[in-house]
């Protein structure tokens, strides 16, 4: 092979294992949107914190932790510490021991080392390769949500129907703003001639996003048909793969987004 | 050989964008870290720490334009090129960390041992900050994001009274008759129209601050200015990502309802 | 010892000016012409076409001035160049918006 030739391939190859990986399958319910973070506890010789997406969006919008709150919508990139939870940032903002939430009082979050092995709380977070320590469980949550394609939780369903009531202001973190009228449910013309339009709805992604998820930092002009989107960089993370595949329903679900008939 | 080079570099170029586009896989700054400001032009040539410099403390005791226009402060981080030469003789941070304004600014000379170096040479060090944010912002107005903070009704309420004349630095000027408030038509229907307030900025920034560096039109409509830009630090990214309230904060500009 | 004449020290005295890098007053001089000009950006717009004109003017005046003090005055030259700059371009700025307004 020419090194002409090899320079060529070469970005390829590179690119290659990343698609492979990024979304092979739809992952089964119970471990879409899991998230397990090390950054720091390690260090701290606690066990990485295992963080399952659906407990905490059965109860609160993904803005309110994502803006109101500021985590990052990288795994690992928030860099959160025990010291910043303990100031009422992250995961502090709620699990204080002193706020509470359906009748309960919310378990503080791990302090800095020295108390922290006092109790069994550390592990409700901190629970990789220790599962039987979650107090609760998938089926617990689950077991009363509408199901959709691949036995995934159909989310937008359950709110739709009031089976789940996200919050979406937290007192004391949270402040009050203004509402926005929203946009009209709009459609994407398919680049290829085989599949549907999309027809993207602002109403259904501003319930659980508000605004600020996604402007503008996922999509900053908001002007239809400014951005011209691929499925190579979606698949890659890029605009709805920030969500799709890795929380929001997988992009395997093609007819959830692709929905218009051809014409 | 040459092409495909080339082709490899624009490859990785994309590659590049793509990932820089996505803003909020990164991290957002805490509070008291938005506004901050790391410069290394000389520190550590000179064996002492990058400085770290936060705008909240400032800007709650000045205005923008009394750094950024009369003392002449550059407004891209590490642009200015400020150098312990320039501080002793006045200019730059120099203009009031002087030993008689405020503490003095690092000298070329041996340090005295008062311990002010680390005071600004603080990167990577553990050093306990004179102000603390939490106590010094206390009582001011909240704001939804960048330092948690409403800096504009902060100064319209006088929780704080940002100075803009420096004596021997700034020049003795005529009140500023600001402009009229506009509104600029977003360019999505249903949008709510900006309102863009002239008075509300000068107070801040006087006048050559924006003009016309960051807005060289003044014709109304005659610059079109698109969100993609403006994230991209043009026009109102300028501020509106790194120290004044950040464009996450739709509401905040996009105010009027539409007729 | 016999005392110098009032010709040597006159010219010992000027010697010694002509020997030093910049007089501090041509400084201070450049500074005063500084603030003169670059004072009224705040009004700009009330000035006439013809008062920010002759602004400009000086402000062009002012500029080589200020690039030649030398490297001892290394940041007077960076600062005030900077701020000149500024105040230049917002003249120039004004004076276009008063032509666009008021053709």
């Amino acid at each position: 092979m020419t090194s002409k030739k090899a320079l060529f391939i070469l970005p390829l190859f590179l690119l290659a294992p990343g698609l492979l990986f990024a979304n092979d399958k739809i992952p089964p319910p119970e471990k879409l949107g899991l998230v397990v973070l090390g950054n720091n506890a390690r260090q701290a010789g606690l066990a990485p914190v295992v963080f399952d997406h659906w407990l905490h969006r059965a109860t609160f919008t993904c803005r309110l932790c994502h803006i109101d709150i500021g985590f990052a919508m990288q795994a690992g990139e928030t860099g959160i510490r025990a010291s910043l939870n303990s100031q009422g940032y992250y995961c502090g903002a709620c699990h204080d021991g002193e706020k509470r939430f359906g009748g309960k009082t919310i378990f503080a979050a791990c302090e800095e080392e020295g108390e922290s092995s006092a109790g069994k709380q550390c592990n409700r977070c901190h629970s990789q390769g220790k599962e039987d320590a979650r107090e609760i469980r998938f089926q617990d949550v689950a077991g009363k949500l509408p199901r959709t394609t691949g036995n995934s939780i159909d989310w937008e369903k359950a709110e739709a129907d009031g089976l789940v009531k996200p919050v979406d202001f937290l007192e004391g973190v949270s402040q009050k703003r203004d509402s926005l009228q929203l946009q009209a449910d709009f459609s994407i013309e398919a680049q290829t001639s085989w599949a549907s339009d999309v027809i993207f709805s602002h109403k259904k992604h501003a319930v659980w996003n508000g605004c600020e998820v996604c402007h503008p930092a996922i999509y900053a002009s908001t002007k239809a048909g400014t951005v011209k989107y691929s499925m190579f960089q979606i698949y890659e993370g890029e605009s709805c793969g920030v969500c799709h595949s890795k929380v929001a329903f997988s992009l395997f679900i093609c007819d959830k987004c692709h929905k218009n008939k051809v014409q | 050989m040459k092409k495909s080079l080339f082709f490899t570099l624009f490859l990785l170029l994309l590659t590049g964008l793509a990932l820089a586009q996505t803003g909020l896989k990164k991290r957002r700054p805490l509070p008291h870290e938005y506004g901050r400001v790391e410069l290394n032009n000389f520190s550590e040539k000179a064996g002492r720490a990058p400085v770290v410099f936060d705008h909240w403390l400032h800007r709650a005791k000045f205005t923008c334009r009394l750094c950024h226009v009369d003392i002449g402060f550059a407004m891209q981080a590490g642009s200015t090129g400020i150098a312990a030469a320039d501080n002793e003789r006045g200019y730059y941070c120099g203009a009031c960390h002087n030993g008689r304004t405020s503490f003095a600014a690092c000298s070329t000379k041996d340090q005295p041992a008062t311990g002010t170096c680390d005071r600004c040479h603080s990167a990577g060090k553990k050093v306990t900050r004179h102000y603390d944010f939490r106590a010094f912002t206390e009582k001011l107005p909240r704001g939804r994001f960048g330092n948690g903070i409403d800096w504009e009704q902060a100064e319209a309420e006088g929780s704080i009274t940002p100075v803009d004349f420096l004596a021997g630095v700034s020049i003795k000027r005529e009140a500023l008759t600001p402009q009229k408030d506009f509104d600029l038509t977003a360019k999505v229907a249903g949008m709510p129209e900006i309102i863009f307030s002239h008075q509300k900025h000068t107070v801040w920034n006087g006048c050559e601050l924006c003009h016309p560096e960051i807005f060289l039109g003044v014709k109304k409509g005659k610059t079109q200015y698109s969100m993609t830009e403006i994230y991209e630090g043009k026009y109102c990214g300028v501020c509106h990502s790194s120290v004044a309230f950040p464009l996450i904060d739709c509401q905040r500009c996009h105010i009027k309802p539409v007729r | 010892m016999p005392r110098p004449s009032a010709s040597f020290s006159t010219a010992l005295l000027l010697f010694c000016l002509l020997l030093r890098p910049l007089p501090l007053p041509a400084v201070e001089e450049l500074k005063a012409e500084f603030d003169a000009v670059c004072g009224k950006t705040h009004n700009a717009l009330n000035l006439s076409a013809a008062e920010i004109n002759e602004l400009i003017g000086r402000c062009d005046a002012l500029k080589p001035r200020l690039e030649k003090l030398g490297p001892e005055r290394g940041t007077e030259r960076k600062v005030f160049l900077q701020r000149l700059k500024m105040c230049r371009e917002f003249y120039a700025f004004a004076l276009s918006t008063k032509e666009e307004n008021c053709p």
